[in-house]
Order: C-alpha cells, then sequence, then structure tokens
C-alpha cells in the first residue's frame, strides 16, 4: 500500500483529499503545517508527498525545497492556492520556481479529486521507472 | 583701648581689604585681607604711595583725583563704589570694587578704602554672558518656532522660525497678546486655559503636545504641533511654546494613506484568493468524489452536480476579484489621443442613451503619449457611463483634449505629481455633481454610490490603476448640482515617428470591428467595463 503525506494548514482540505486517497486505498497521513510534516517525515517513509506552497510561518516556496531537501526520491506535488496579486515585479511564475525547488507536479487550487488522482498516479509511475533505471543500470 | 581691639580685630579678619591713605596718597594701614588680595606684606606697602597698588593707566588719575579733591573738595571717587583694576605683587591685575570713605582728623583727612574682590564675579559674569550667547543661538537658529508669553498671554519673545511660521516680523507681534496667531475658534479656549491654570494649577496643555492651528500673517492657518513649558521669573510664570509645522507631514500621511489603501486592496483580493480557493477545492473536489460514488442515486447525484457547479461559479467570481487586484501588464504604444477618442466618439454616439449630447474639443496641436491604448480606451468608457449615469434625465458629456503642463504650484497641490509636460484628456458632464465626501472616496476600490447591482464600484478605481502604471495623474473636479470634470494627465512623449496613418484607420477598423457584437446588447453600467475587456481579450488572443 502505497504512503502519502498530505502537508497543508487548512483542514478542511487535509481532510477532503484524506477521504479522495483513502478510497483508492493510499495510506494517509495528514500534517496541519511545515514543522508537523517534517516530523511525519522523520517517522517513516512515504511513496508520494503533497505540499501546500503557502503556508504560515514558512517563506512561500521554502516549504517546497525544505520537503524536497529532507526526502529527495520522494516525488512532491505542490499545491497553491494563491495568486500573486502584487505586482511590483513580474509574477513568478509559479509552475516553474516550485519545479526549480524540487516538486515534481503542480497543481493549482481549486482542483477536482480526480484531477488530483490522475497527477498522483503519473508521478507514481514515473518515480518506480525512474527507480527500476537505477535498478537495472 | 576695647575699641582699639574691636577695630583691630576687625582689620584682621574682614573679607574686603581695608587700606588708609593720607591725603597725599601714603598707605597708612594695610589689613590682612588687602595682604592676600596684592600679595604683598604690609610692611612692603606701608609708608608707599597707593599708586603702587594700581596698574599704570590708573596711577596718572589717582594723583589728579586727589589733587582735584584737595583743592576743590569735590569728590570724585570718595563714597561712591567704583569698579577699578588693581595690581599685584607679581604684575598681574584683578577687578575690584573700590569703596572710599574720608575721615577727617585733626591733621588733615585720612582715607579708607574697602576693597572687594570682583574676581569670581566678574567669572560668573563671563559665564552668564557666554550662556546666555549660547542660549540666544539656540533660539535664534532653531528650525522650530519659539515663542514666550507672559502670564496674560503678552509676547516676550518670538524667534526667527516663528517669523518665517507666521509671516510675521518680530516687532509686529511682540507685546501683542498671542491670540493674534491662533485662528479665532482657539482665541476664546486660550484665555480659558490660562485663566483655569492660574486659578487651579491644572495643565491643560503645559508640557502635553498638542495639535493646533495656527493663523498667518494673511489669514490662512496651518497645522502645528505646540508643546508649553513653564518657567519662573521674578515669581511670575511666563510660558515657552515650541512650535512644529506639520504642514509637510499632514501631507505625507494623506499621501501614504491612500497609498496604502491602494495597496491593500492588492493584498486583499490576493489573501481571498488564497483562503477561497482552498474552500473551493474542499466543495468542488469533495463535490466530484460524490458524484463518483452516487452514480446508483441519480437524484443525489445530481445534488452533488450541482455542488460543483456552484463551485466553479464561485471560482470564476474569484477570478474577476483578482483581474481587479491585480496589476495587468500594460502593453504601451505611442498614441494619438485625437483619434482614440475621435473613434470613442463615434462609438458612444451609437451606444449610449439617446437623451446624452456628446461633444468633443480636440486640440489640434495634441503630443502624443506612450500608453496601453486597450486601457486608455477602457478608462474613458468607465467615465462616459459615469457620467451617463450622472445624468438620469439627458445631459451633455464632453470629452476634451490639450496640451498640460503641471508645474510646481500644481505639485505643492497634488504632491504625487512629477512636474512637466502632459496630455490632459478630460470627460465632463452636467449632472449630479458629487459632493466633496465621495470624491474623497471616489477612487475607492468597491465604493459606489450605485443602488446594489448597479455598479460594482471598480469603475473608477481601475481608472486611477491604469493612470498611476501610467505614470499620469487623474483628479476629479465636481460641484453638487452642476456636474462633473474627471481629467486625465498622462505624459507627453517626444515621437520621431508618427504612425502611419492608414496603420491607425486600420486598428480603428478593427477596434471597431471587433467591438460591435459586443454592443449589440444595450450597454449597463456594471456589465460594460467587465464585457469591454473580454472582447478586447477576444480580440487580442
Amino acid at each position: 500500500m502505497k504512503r502519502i503525506l498530505v502537508v497543508d494548514d487548512d483542514p478542511l482540505v487535509c481532510s477532503a483529499i484524506r477521504v479522495w486517497l483513502e478510497q483508492r486505498g493510499f495510506s494517509v497521513v495528514v500534517a496541519d503545517g511545515g514543522e508537523t510534516g517534517l516530523n511525519a517525515l522523520n517517522g517513516s517513509t512515504f511513496d508520494l508527498m503533497i505540499v501546500d506552497v503557502f503556508m504560515p510561518h514558512m517563506h512561500g516556496f521554502e516549504s517546497v525545497r525544505v520537503f524536497h531537501q529532507r526526502a529527495p526520491s520522494v516525488p512532491l506535488i505542490a499545491i497553491s492556492g494563491y495568486v500573486f496579486a502584487e505586482q511590483r515585479m513580474p509574477a513568478p511564475d509559479f509552475l516553474s520556481m516550485a519545479l526549480e525547488l524540487g516538486a515534481t507536479r503542480c497543481l493549482r487550487k481549486p482542483f477536482t479529486s480526480k484531477t488530483l488522482l490522475g497527477v498522483i498516479d503519473i508521478c507514481l509511475l514515473e518515480s518506480e521507472a525512474s527507480s527500476l533505471k537505477i535498478v537495472s543500470r | 583701648m576695647m575699641e582699639a581691639k574691636w577695630l583691630r580685630a576687625v582689620m584682621e579678619t574682614a573679607v574686603d581689604g581695608v587700606i588708609l591713605i593720607d591725603a597725599r596718597g601714603r598707605v597708612l594701614m594695610f589689613n590682612t585681607a588687602c595682604e592676600k588680595l596684592f600679595q604683598y606684606p604690609a610692611s612692603e606697602v606701608i609708608g608707599q604711595n597707593v599708586k603702587m597698588l594700581m596698574p599704570g593707566p590708573y596711577r596718572g588719575e589717582h594723583d589728579r583725583y586727589i589733587d582735584n579733591f584737595n583743592r576743590t573738595g569735590e569728590r570724585k571717587i570718595i563714597g561712591i563704589g567704583r569698579e577699578v583694576v588693581g595690581q599685584r605683587k607679581d604684575g598681574t591685575t584683578f577687578p575690584m570694587k573700590l569703596s572710599v570713605g574720608e575721615a577727617k582728623q585733626d591733621d588733615g583727612s585720612i582715607f579708607v578704602g574697602i576693597i572687594h574682590d570682583l574676581t569670581e564675579r566678574a567669572k560668573i559674569d563671563g559665564e552668564l554672558r557666554e550662556s546666555n550667547a549660547r542660549l540666544k543661538a539656540v533660539v535664534d537658529t532653531a528650525v522650530d518656532g519659539v515663542i514666550l508669553i507672559d502670564a496674560r498671554g503678552c509676547i516676550l519673545e518670538f524667534n526667527p522660525a516663528c517669523e518665517k511660521l507666521f509671516k510675521y516680523r518680530a516687532a509686529e507681534v511682540l507685546r501683542q497678546n498671542v491670540k493674534m496667531l491662533m485662528p479665532s475658534s482657539y482665541r476664546v479656549e486660550h484665555d480659558g486655559y490660562i485663566r483655569n491654570f492660574q486659578q487651579t494649577g491644572e495643565r491643560k496643555i503645559i508640557g502635553i503636545g498638542r495639535e493646533v492651528l495656527g493663523r498667518r500673517k494673511d489669514g490662512s492657518t496651518f497645522p502645528m504641533d505646540l508643546s508649553v513649558g513653564e518657567a519662573k521669573q521674578e515669581g511670575e510664570s511666563i510660558f515657552v511654546g515650541i512650535i512644529h509645522d506639520l504642514t509637510e507631514r499632514k501631507r505625507t500621511e494623506e499621501l501614504l494613506v491612500q497609498a496604502q489603501k491602494m495597496e491593500m486592496v492588492g493584498q486583499l483580493s490576493g489573501g481571498i484568493a488564497h483562503d477561497f480557493n482552498n474552500l473551493l477545492t474542499v466543495i468542488v473536489g469533495n463535490a466530484e468524489f460524490l458524484s463518483e460514488n452516487l452514480k446508483s442515486r441519480r437524484d443525489l447525484q445530481q445534488l452533488a452536480d450541482d455542488i460543483g457547479r456552484a463551485g466553479d461559479r464561485g471560482a470564476e467570481l474569484t477570478q474577476r476579484l483578482l483581474a481587479f487586484g491585480r496589476r495587468q501588464v500594460l502593453r504601451p504604444i505611442e498614441i494619438d489621443c485625437n483619434a482614440l477618442l475621435d473613434t470613442m466618439h463615434k462609438l458612444l454616439q451609437r451606444t449610449l442613451r439617446q437623451d446624452i449630447e456628446i461633444k468633443v474639443d480636440f486640440d489640434a496641436e495634441l503630443a502624443f503619449v506612450f500608453a496601453d491604448a486597450a486601457q486608455l480606451e477602457s478608462a474613458v468608457l468607465n467615465l462616459a457611463v459615469n457620467a451617463q449615469d450622472a445624468m438620469p434625465s439627458g445631459g451633455r458629456l464632453t470629452i476634451s483634449t490639450a496640451n498640460a503642463s503641471l508645474d510646481d504650484h500644481y505639485k505643492s497641490l497634488h504632491p504625487e505629481v512629477v512636474p512637466g509636460e502632459y496630455v490632459l484628456i478630460a470627460v465632463t458632464d452636467d449632472g449630479e455633481g458629487m459632493p466633496r465626501e465621495v470624491i474623497e472616496r471616489a477612487f475607492e476600490p468597491f465604493y459606489t454610490t450605485k443602488e446594489v447591482g448597479k455598479g460594482s464600484g471598480l469603475g473608477l478605481s481601475m481608472v486611477y490603476g491604469f493612470v498611476k502604471q501610467s505614470n499620469g495623474h487623474v483628479a476629479i473636479y465636481s460641484e453638487p448640482g452642476l456636474g462633473t470634470t474627471v481629467r486625465i494627465y498622462l505624459p507627453q512623449t517626444v515621437s520621431k515617428l508618427r504612425l502611419a496613418p492608414k496603420q491607425t484607420q486600420a486598428g480603428a477598423a478593427a477596434l471597431s470591428w471587433v467591438l460591435k457584437p459586443c454592443w449589440l446588447s444595450k450597454m449597463t453600467p456594471s456589465s460594460a467595463p467587465i464585457r469591454f475587456q473580454r472582447c478586447k481579450a477576444w480580440a487580442t488572443r
């Protein structure tokens, strides 16, 4: 059974995602912030992480970088509800920034359960494929 | 004998010097204090002429005094104390106060000199003078106003900074009552303050800084921070006022408030969107999940689908809110405003109400501006729609252009403006007009005086945002009952290359072609700007 870590400061979002994933047979651990999320990583291994990009106490995209550094081989899906309204400089492209910092895929909220599950499937497949490649070398 | 003993005691213990001389100036007696003062032992002085105790210049004088006295009996120094200079044994001098008394004896007069050392006092005097000079320098050069009044409010001191602030010369205000520097509303209060303080010792303003209004010579008022301290002078109270001009600070504060308001919109929208999107994820995601799992219950599945659709519409609404909050990427080009507005003129004629008469007044020598054409059109459109709404029973709408110079005087009224050459686009109506309170808030996002559903309150704030991003300036002039003019100033550009005429015409033609289908339905105030945006988006895809 694949284990997925979900990190988002909104409890409603966490419980919704948990329901969708568990119905599909994933084992889900939920964390409400950067610190609890990292603690969860300390305790066990995961096959995939879903991390909210803008959470309090973590500076914006920091959360992506921090989680990726902690578990570099685990695919990370960055989700974001924030849209950049402040335009003193050109708006950072959410996608490219998150990918640079270590996210495997990005999703903008709101997304449906179908969409999320689809992306999870892709990430898991890719991850398996690359680990197979490594083994076969 | 007893008396002699006492006299000797006096001579030996007196702090001041006591010297006795005869009519020729010969020293008869020289007390202990003199020995200390002049640093001579008595033995070296007694029998000598008293001139040895004076510096050169005084010696000649002294002979003359004595001579004069002997001949005429005229007292030049006798009895009257005088400040002179004594000379010590080592040649150094010191200031002294000399009082001389005459004692008539059988064999002639003898003179008693009482000598008081003024060295200390001179030192103190010197220090006092220096200290006064320093204080005066402080007050004279202070940037803030310093004013002194007595217990009755009479002005005793008025420093140069005060002269600059109030535009009075010190001579014009000294000895006048300080009330002349206050606007009339404050004057009555001031008398009350002074009276109250004198009776009760209660400090209403003393010591505590307060924001008040000062009144200049020309009658104008200005905001000032006033701190008052109390000092006692010969038993009477005098009051020291420090005046700090707040005009600049008030202006900066106002600008900051304006800027913050505008800034807040951007942040607010972003923040709201974030929370909104979280909620929408839960709604839309769960709805879809439920729908998938309710295939056996079509009725419930339908409900789930409805929830999802409602969530979708919520997402769309967020996008629209954000479109406002997000500063748009502008694509500025050189624009001949007359040509652009001419096209709009025709458009407006077709689409505004019949009872609106549209006039144009273009400056033939109008300079070019560098701005985003679509945004400019959108801004003018917003203003035209507002004008139409202000004239419910019809009226005249005028669109005019002119070259305009915004100078330093204008800048002093509108500090955020950069002086320079601008192009002015003015949209004027003779409708209801706006009172001052409305004008002050008109550019605020979501502020509207229209009924619910009739206006989003975003139109003018979008105009403001566009103008500011284009380094321009916008101002509203309005008179309730008479009408309103909104003036947009955009910086002139010095163009080396005018757009070829056929290009502008083609551009204009394309514009009107694109706009036509959207204009099929009657323009309503709230939907017009958004529809316009959509048309443009479609056209530029």
